[in-house]
């Protein structure tokens, strides 16, 4: 019985030795993968800045030359011409904004060295006095939970997050009711869970999986302007934090964002009261 | 109003972005010489009297230099830091004309020693904004 049993506890110690030099390995294969991975990552966010960099090149000149034919020669020019010279320069400054969202995504570097410690109110705060005008002219009604936590995060990218949900939650508003934004949060042992609650349009079924791709514009509400960069940015915020996001929506009923941050230790003491 | 002539090198590659600033800096009263280079080479050789330009006699050291960043041959940045680190051109103001407002650019800008920077004009207000600050650093030149 001895010899057995030594035996078997010798082939254990073979086979757990086995599977750690086995898991060290993957381990390292991993690690070399994700460096890999962040290597080209960085190398695509570099060329797409280059892109967006070169394409106002040619910009600069077009927003020019019309600016400078409509400020200076307008009264002079046939009233087709002049309309048309109008609609070009809407369109250029539509694309100058799409270019800049686009530098603004490839220019989210999310580091920890730059992390603060803040109350997730004063982000807040911060956010709506960026929109103070949006939220005025639309008459949101906006309530905003008391029980909001101190997060760590890079202050500036956080105050982005906000901005971009509240502001995509005014664009979507439903015209026949009284549009309302619901700022929350809820807790477990990992995260700070926060949403962003409307009572808009909602988002159509079909769109909800490409919701936080590049480029892609929430429905076809009509008179709403945007470039489909916003929500991109704030999952490449989200995300570069150590959270998730995603939203539950029903057609006509409205919205809710969800996002999590993952708790710090100097984070998890008792939450500050607004 | 001043009668003073002032000299103003422009260095820029895009000649629709020299049309724009052109019409910016003629948009006003100051009396303005402009010179405009194109590359990179040619304008340090212009500055630093060297090649083609060494024996053009006695021409003034401009007043004021604009100055793109990317340009063929040597781009802006070389070009700031020859002019910011020789003794005796120092002192000539240099404006960076850029498309970037990315903060990483312009501080690079500033620590390779620009005096200020602009960004390309292509609306109305921005053609007077580079107008007068133009003006600012010419008139601060005979202050």
């Amino acid at each position: 019985m001895d010899e057995i049993g030594t035996a078997t506890s010798e082939d254990n110690i073979k086979v757990i030795n086995e599977l750690r030099s086995e898991i060290d390995r993957l381990t390292f294969e991993l690690i070399k993968k994700d460096k890999k991975l962040s290597i080209k990552d960085e190398e695509i966010q570099k060329h797409l800045y280059t892109v967006s960099h070169e394409l106002k090149t040619p910009l600069v000149s077009m927003k020019g030359f019309s600016s400078l034919l409509l400020a200076f020669h307008k009264e002079s020019l046939d009233k087709e011409v002049a309309n048309y010279l109008e609609r070009i320069n809407r369109n250029i400054l539509q694309m100058e904004q799409l270019i800049n969202d686009l530098l603004e995504y490839t220019k989210i570097q999310i580091t920890k060295a730059e992390f603060e410690s803040i109350h997730s109110s004063t982000i807040i705060e911060q956010a709506l006095s960026e929109l103070q005008y949006q939220l005025g002219k639309n008459q949101i009604q906006l309530e905003i939970e008391e029980n909001l936590p101190l997060v760590s995060c890079q202050r500036n990218q956080m105050v982005r997050v906000f901005t971009n949900l509240i502001s995509n939650a005014i664009k979507y508003s439903h015209k026949d009711k009284k549009p309302e934004i619901k700022i929350g949060y809820r807790s477990d042992e990992i995260f700070h869970k926060f949403y962003v609650k409307d009572n808009g349009v909602g988002i159509p079924a079909n769109q909800r999986d490409k919701l936080f791709q590049l480029f892609n514009r929430l429905g076809n509400k009509k008179g709403v302007s945007g470039t489909g960069v916003g929500l991109a940015i704030v999952k490449r915020i989200i995300e570069g934090h150590g959270g998730e996001i995603w939203a539950e929506s029903h057609r006509g009923k409205g919205t809710t964002f969800f996002f999590t941050l993952p708790k710090l230790r100097a984070a998890t003491q008792p939450t500050c009261m607004k | 109003m001043s009668e003073n002539l002032y000299s103003v090198l422009l260095i820029e590659d895009n000649p629709d972005h020299v049309e724009l600033i052109r019409r910016a800096i003629t948009s006003g009263p100051l009396k303005i010489k402009l010179t405009i280079l194109s590359d990179g080479e040619d304008a340090l050789n212009f500055i630093f009297r060297k090649g083609k330009y060494k024996t053009t006699g006695n021409r003034p050291i401009p007043d004021l230099i604009l100055l793109d960043i990317k340009l063929p041959k040597v781009d802006g940045y070389e070009i700031l830091r020859l002019i910011k680190t020789h003794a005796k051109l120092k002192s000539i103001p240099i404006i960076v004309l850029t498309t970037s407002a990315r903060k990483e650019d312009i501080e690079r800008m500033y620590q390779y020693g620009a005096n200020s920077y602009i960004i390309k004009p292509s609306q109305y207000h921005e053609f007077v904004a580079l107008y007068e600050k133009i003006e600012s650093f010419c008139k601060q030149r005979f202050d």
